[in-house]
């Protein structure tokens, strides 16, 4: 019976989609809601449930600290924003142009730090740069009749870029070099028949073909980094100074799960995550204009 | 009655007589407690009835049990959570073991059906988070029966419903061990007028000075053995201190940054130059925390001189740095002129960091903390571990109990000579296990200067302020005015009513 | 054939590279041989003693207790990899078959859901997820943070797999359906295997992200006998990370061994998985 048949496919089909948005609405929808809400009240170490409208975020704007997380927030995306993408595209050129062992090669390993366990990079990392005589650099620079330099102390910002830029341009890097792989080899050629210098190449062909790709990665890579804060907080932690590094998402994590001894301030701490999520869904709402327009959100095929 | 029955009823009678002596001697010798070799001390009688009666609401509580489970002895898990996060202080967790097997036997002699057994973690991991791992435990209602913490944390335990206040477990036990805890230290558990901890350990934050370097900068003999005198007199202040390790900076005795050093973290040592000064820290009356801003502009001058930005004694590096990582080596290695550390590191140095205990009393000396400016007294601060009860126990009798035979001269003093913290029983200071120790018997005059960190549940926060502002001062962010600001506002912001500022 | 000195330029770059990312990995290799504690000093073996039965610090029977046995810890890592990686490939391979198949109310909705919580880190997340879970008693237990990371990942493997179903042309499905099997019968012994590789790449990825989880581990778990090798790692860092550096960076080569073996074997996937988030 043709009737029967169709509920049952659709029960079917219904049982296969489930799952998938039980989980996502179980862990990521309703402890954002969870998160607005808890911004309205002061629930802290006492575990009461009191609302207090929008005190926190009163607290939030006028309290003196809270420029510093924003300059920290700001510098820290836009630091390694940079450092991603340039540094992506200068591996994706450099790989595509060399031998395709060699480039493979370089690509495969500079993918690894992405995948490689968080706790075990910070270490090395920190050992690295260390700013006590025992650090590898440092121990280099004495070998070599220097002083040491006290890397992670100083020159916090670099570092932290570096440490996070490690692993973030291995992403635009292979979405560069993939694109730039399928760029037809005709336009190439023609232009070298042209006698263009490869630098002519990679300007005037190579880049304005990958500006969606770029502009993709950018714009991910913007809101992942407004949320990212687990390679500093295995690293500096915030300091060296006066909350040198502490940008919003590590202040939250901090009031939240401490830092020292003050901790468990969770109303204020969702403070901070909520006006990042508003500007992660502002910012997302504007690249699905941007972006999807012509992407494959296209029909499917069945029904 | 005729004669050959009054006979016969009297030789019956003394028959039952016979036989009931043989069968009462039989039944006696039948169930008389085996004599066994004698574990410890013979339990006089006198002592044994009052054990049995302490003990006798516990055992028919445990004997109801048996019966409910039908017949098998109880068997009771107490969980108990300590932290060092040194590693040397691991007796914390392993005195409440053996105080279980203590347990055992006095169970077994007064007949009380149960076996305990301690069960739990000691843990290495930073304060914040055992103290998370403990209070998220404890809300959700899974916490352990006993954990240690700070002494002052009873504010925030208390006022949060999460552990038993323990007035009337003192008073039953008072003369199994409570009557010996050295006087003073009930004030640090003491708080709204209950007893909510029983003081674990305590001790004294002294400053270590390298006599080798005080040596190499002109010093002799008799001016460094004299030292902690001078400044328990009052003489010796800190701006001498601060005199000296600028001296030695200049002299080139030690590297700029490398006079005076601290811990990297926040922590109970930040108060303490502020107390130096003169400075409170809590209303007695209100009980509300208390900012001397003028005492305040005093320690964050000092800080600030001492600063690279000034005279170059305290490292701008140094909170960026790791206790175990790079202040201990470096210590021990000799190039630091101050430390303002805590007893325990002496314990710390030798147990893992491979100091010699005769290198230690070769190289470093130690006093209190010298009073801020003339006419001020020399401090040190204390801060007593405790054990809590949790009130999600399901046996806390037997958890205090635990607790109390674990509060022992003998099993004390283990944990005390291993980590280096002093006693908190007036019996250890003639323990031969304590007295043994030269460092301790050094050491134990500073309690009487010993202050303690205020009983409040936003202690913490006011805690974190200091470090952070002093943390900015160092790191060349802040000068002194512009620290006061920033530690006004923030202690405002942080703490609202809960701080009095007086200017 | 003429040597540009630009190509000269190219390979000399490409070799620093490919250098500068391999140093890190070899310091650490140096450090785990290391003779010394603090620096790359001499060859032993010494360090990685705990192999033979799980036991750190063996030489001390105090403080071995200290620190849950390497085994075990290796044990629930283990699960949490695995674990993440059936229910990812499980769930979301169902969920982009219905979704790049069939039109439904709210499919967009759902994929732009998607397409946010991919682009924002949970770890945003964290403070409301943790009262979640206290809630739901699933708190300090393994089988919580699995489903905390696999809804972290979901998105990602249904954006990937989508692209894979998207790939295929109807006219297979459409055949073996003629040919009177159902949908679901369709799915399984169709489609799927069409998208193995996809699959591959998925199942890869949520398991190499299972395996080196830490933050939800740190935060949501408690027990010392529920830790994975990260927080075990991370608790030596910070209790003796001057100390003992040889020790630790002995434990991340035991560490990270399967990742970089299934690194080899899969990295063409695991690239696969990027690109394929981005064409969606």
């Amino acid at each position: 019976m043709a009737f029967g048949r169709r509920w049952v496919r659709i029960a079917v089909l219904a049982l296969m989609l489930v799952p998938a948005t039980i989980v996502i609405v179980l862990f990521m929808v309703i402890p954002a809601v969870l998160t607005v809400l808890i911004s309205l009240t002061n629930l802290d170490y006492r575990f009461i449930w009191e609302w207090i409208g929008l005190a926190n975020y009163q607290k939030f704007i006028t309290d003196i600290n809270t420029p510093i997380f924003v300059k920290n927030t700001i510098i820290f995306v836009t630091g390694t924003l940079t450092f991603n993408v340039l540094v992506g595209l200068f591996l994706a050129l450099v790989s595509t142009h060399v031998h395709d062992t060699l480039g493979t090669l370089m690509r495969a390993l500079w993918y690894l730090p992405r995948v490689m366990p968080s706790v075990i990079y910070a270490f090395i990392m920190m050992w690295i740069f260390s700013p006590m005589d025992t650090g590898f650099l440092n121990t280099i620079l004495r070998g070599l009749g220097g002083r040491p330099v006290a890397w992670t102390f100083q020159y916090y910002w670099p570092f932290l870029i570096i440490v996070n830029g490690f692993i973030g341009c291995s992403f635009g890097m292979v979405i560069f070099s993939s694109a730039i792989k399928s760029i037809p080899q005709d336009y190439i050629i023609a232009a070298k028949v042209d006698g263009a210098s490869q630098l002519t190449i990679v300007r005037r062909i190579i880049l304005p073909l990958i500006k969606w790709q770029i502009a993709f990665v950018v714009a991910y890579q913007t809101l992942s980094l407004l949320a990212s804060f687990e390679y500093i907080l295995l690293t500096l932690d915030g300091g060296p100074g006066y909350y040198s590094t502490e940008v919003m998402i590590l202040q939250a994590y901090h009031l939240a799960f401490g830092q020292y001894l003050a901790s468990m301030r969770y109303g204020y701490a969702t403070v901070f995550v909520t006006i990042l999520l508003v500007i992660g869904l502002i910012l997302s709402v504007v690249y699905w204009k941007v972006f999807r327009l012509r992407e494959l959100m296209a029909e499917p095929k069945m029904e | 009655m005729q004669a050959k029955t009054q006979k016969s009823i009297a030789l019956l009678l003394i028959v039952v007589l016979v036989l009931g002596f043989a069968v009462g001697y039989l039944v006696h010798w039948a169930t008389a407690p085996q004599p066994s070799a004698p574990t410890g001390e013979v339990v006089p009688k006198s002592e044994y009835d009052k054990l049995n009666q302490e003990l006798q609401t516990l055992k028919n509580q445990l004997q109801q049990l048996q019966q409910q489970q039908g017949g098998k002895p109880v068997e009771i898990v107490i969980t108990a959570w300590t932290q060092g996060p040194e590693r040397e202080s691991i007796y914390r967790q392993l005195n409440l073991v053996e105080a279980a097997n203590r347990l055992n036997t006095i169970f077994k002699v007064v007949g009380v059906p149960a076996t305990v057994k301690v069960e739990g973690d000691f843990s290495t991991a930073s304060w914040t988070d055992y103290r998370n791992k403990v209070f998220l435990a404890l809300q959700g209602g899974t916490g352990p029966c006993i954990f240690q913490m700070e002494h002052h944390y009873s504010a925030l335990l208390s006022e949060n419903g999460w552990i038993i206040p323990l007035d009337d477990y003192v008073k039953k036990y008072w003369n199994w061990t409570y009557y010996d805890i050295i006087s003073g230290l009930w004030d640090s558990v003491t708080y709204k007028g209950h007893i909510w901890g029983i003081p674990q350990d305590t001790e004294a934050r002294p400053i270590f000075y390298n006599k080798l370097l005080l040596k190499q900068l002109g010093w002799t003999d008799d001016q460094i053995n004299s030292l902690p005198d001078k400044i328990k007199s009052g003489q010796f202040t800190l701006q001498d201190l601060l005199r000296v390790a600028e001296e030695a900076v200049q002299k080139g005795v030690v590297q700029p940054g490398y006079a005076i050093w601290h811990r990297p973290s926040a922590g109970p040592d930040w108060p303490i130059v502020y107390l130096a000064f003169g400075g409170t820290l809590q209303d007695p009356t209100t009980g509300k925390l208390v900012a001397d801003m003028k005492a305040w502009k005093k320690t964050f001058d000092w800080f600030y001189e001492a600063s690279m930005q000034k005279g170059k004694a305290i490292s701008d590096k140094i909170t960026s740095l790791d206790f175990n990582r790079d202040i201990h080596p470096t210590i021990v290695s000799g190039k630091v002129l101050f430390w303002m550390g805590g007893i325990w590191h002496k314990g710390q140095w030798i147990g893992s960091f491979n100091l010699s205990e005769d290198r230690f009393w070769q190289m470093f000396g130690f006093a209190l903390y010298p009073a801020g400016e003339p006419g001020l007294k020399p401090v040190t601060l204390s801060q007593p571990q405790a054990y809590f009860v949790s009130k999600s126990c399901k046996y806390p009798e037997i958890a205090f109990l635990i607790i109390t035979l674990a509060t022992d001269p003998y099993l004390n003093s283990l944990h005390a000579v291993k980590s280096a913290h002093l006693a908190i029983l007036y019996d250890q200071l003639s323990d031969p296990v304590y007295t043994k120790d030269k460092f301790l018997a050094a050491t134990g005059y500073m309690v009487q200067y010993a202050k303690y960190q205020p009983l409040h549940p936003k202690w913490s926060d006011y805690n974190t302020i200091i470090f952070n502002v002093i943390k900015g001062i160092e790191t060349g962010q802040f000068n002194s005015d512009q620290a006061l600001q920033v530690f006004r506002q923030n202690l405002q912001n942080t703490l609202g009513d809960s701080v009095i500022i007086r200017d | 054939m003429r040597l540009k000195l630009s190509t000269v330029l190219l390979y000399f770059t490409a070799i620093v590279l490919t250098l500068i990312i391999i140093v890190p990995l070899a310091l650490l290799i140096g450090l785990a041989f290391s003779k010394s504690q603090v620096t790359i000093e001499g060859f032993t073996l010494d360090n990685f003693n705990f192999i033979r039965n799980g036991i750190l610090f063996q030489e001390n029977p105090v403080y071995s207790k200290l620190y849950p046995n390497v085994y075990t810890v290796t044990v629930n890592t283990m699960i949490l990899a695995f674990g993440n990686m059936l229910l990812v490939v499980l769930i979301s391979s169902m969920a982009a078959y219905v979704i790049s198949r069939y039109s439904f109310r709210g499919r967009s909705t759902l994929l732009g859901t998607f397409l946010v919580i991919h682009g924002v880190p949970a770890s945003v997340l964290l403070i409301a997820l943790y009262f979640l879970l206290r809630q739901l008693n699933l708190l300090n237990t393994l089988a919580g943070v699995i489903l905390v990371r696999m809804s972290v990942d979901l998105p990602l493997g249904v954006w990937v797999l989508k692209g894979f179903y998207d790939s295929i042309p109807w006219d297979i499905e459409i055949a073996s359906l003629v040919d009177g099997t159902s949908r679901l019968g369709a799915f399984y012994r169709v489609m799927l295997p069409l998208v193995t590789p996809g699959i591959f790449a998925v199942a890869l990825f949520s398991f190499l992200s299972g395996w080196g989880e830490y933050i939800f581990v740190y935060t949501f778990i408690q027990s010392q006998t529920n830790w994975t090798l990260s927080l075990l790692i991370r608790s030596l860092v910070g209790e003796m990370g001057g100390i003992n550096l040889a020790l630790i960076a002995a434990l991340s080569v035991f560490y990270l061994i399967p990742v970089i073996v299934l690194y080899v074997v899969g990295e063409k996937y695991l690239v696969r998985v990027t690109i394929g988030s981005v064409k969606g």
